[in-house]
C-alpha cells in the first residue's frame, strides 16, 4: 500500500521589487500537487489581481468555473482563458492594505493533457470586505505535459513576503 | 525595468533578474486586460446597484414597505 504524503517542494517569496514571481524546476515525483499563494498589499503597492499561468503556456489553455462574491456583490463567471484569474477583490487595490491566500489542487501533474483541480481564494482588508471565490479549474495545454513552473503574474510590484509554494501529495 | 522573482526547487536559487522586452510587452498586454476587466465587474456591479434602487423605489410607489421589499 502506497503511503499518503504531503510534501515541501518549494517556495518563492517577493522581496518587494518584483512584479512576477516563478516557482521553477517542479519535481514530478508526487501524484497531486498544492499551490499556496499568499497575498499582501500595504498602501504603496498591491496584490489584488494575481494571473496565475503554468509552464509560462499563454495559450488559452485554462479553464475556470466559479462562483464568489466581491465586497457584497455575488459573482459567478465561466471562463477559458489564457491564465486562471485569482481575484483578490477590486477593493484591495493600491491604497488599502490587504492580505489574501489562494489554495490550488490540481491532481495528477506528471504528464498528461488535462490537469483538473480547484482552487479557493480569500481576501481581506481593513476598507472593504475583500473577496471569497470558489472555482472548478482545469489546466488544458495543447500536447501533454508535466507541470513543471507555476508564475504569478501581478498587476502591480507584488509587495515584499508574497509567496508562492508547492507541496507533493500521495495517497492510496 | 520590471523584475522577475524565481525559485528553482530542484536547485533551491532563487534569482531577480530584469524582464526581457517579450516579457515586458506582455505584461503590458496583461496589464492592460486586467484594467478593462475590473472596469467591467465594476460596470456590471453599478449597473445591478442601479437597477436595484430603481426597483425598489417603483415597489415603494405600489405601497410596499421597506420590509416588504427587503424581504423578496
Amino acid at each position: 500500500m502506497a503511503t499518503a504524503t504531503y510534501k515541501f517542494l518549494g517556495k518563492v517569496t517577493a522581496d518587494g521589487s518584483s512584479t512576477v514571481m516563478t516557482l521553477s524546476g517542479i519535481p514530478q515525483t508526487h501524484r497531486d500537487i498544492e499551490i499556496i499563494f499568499q497575498a499582501k498589499t500595504g498602501t504603496s503597492n498591491g496584490a489584488a489581481g494575481a494571473d496565475i499561468t503554468l509552464n509560462g503556456d499563454t495559450g488559452s489553455n485554462y479553464r475556470q468555473n466559479g462562483w464568489g462574491i466581491n465586497g457584497t456583490t455575488q459573482l459567478g463567471n465561466a471562463q477559458a482563458t489564457t491564465h486562471f484569474d485569482i481575484n483578490y477583490g477590486s477593493g484591495p487595490g493600491t491604497g488599502s492594505e490587504m492580505m489574501g491566500w489562494c489554495r490550488m489542487y490540481l491532481l495528477n501533474y506528471a504528464n498528461a493533457v488535462d490537469h483538473p483541480g480547484w482552487y479557493m481564494n480569500s481576501s481581506w482588508d481593513n476598507y472593504t470586505t475583500g473577496a471569497q471565490w470558489w472555482s472548478g479549474a482545469l489546466y488544458n495545454p495543447s500536447s501533454a505535459a508535466a507541470i513543471t513552473s507555476v508564475t504569478w503574474t501581478a498587476v502591480y510590484t507584488l509587495e515584499a513576503n508574497c509567496s508562492i509554494a508547492a507541496y507533493g501529495i500521495d495517497y492510496s | 525595468m520590471t523584475k522577475i522573482v524565481e525559485m528553482n526547487c530542484e536547485t533551491g536559487v532563487e534569482t531577480v533578474r530584469d524582464m526581457t522586452d517579450e516579457e515586458e510587452t506582455a505584461h503590458a498586454t496583461m496589464l492592460t486586460a486586467h484594467n478593462e476587466q475590473v472596469a467591467a465587474e465594476q460596470a456590471e456591479a453599478d449597473a445591478k446597484a442601479a437597477a436595484k434602487a430603481s426597483g425598489d423605489a417603483k415597489l415603494k410607489e405600489l405601497g410596499l414597505t421597506d420590509e416588504e421589499i427587503a424581504a423578496r
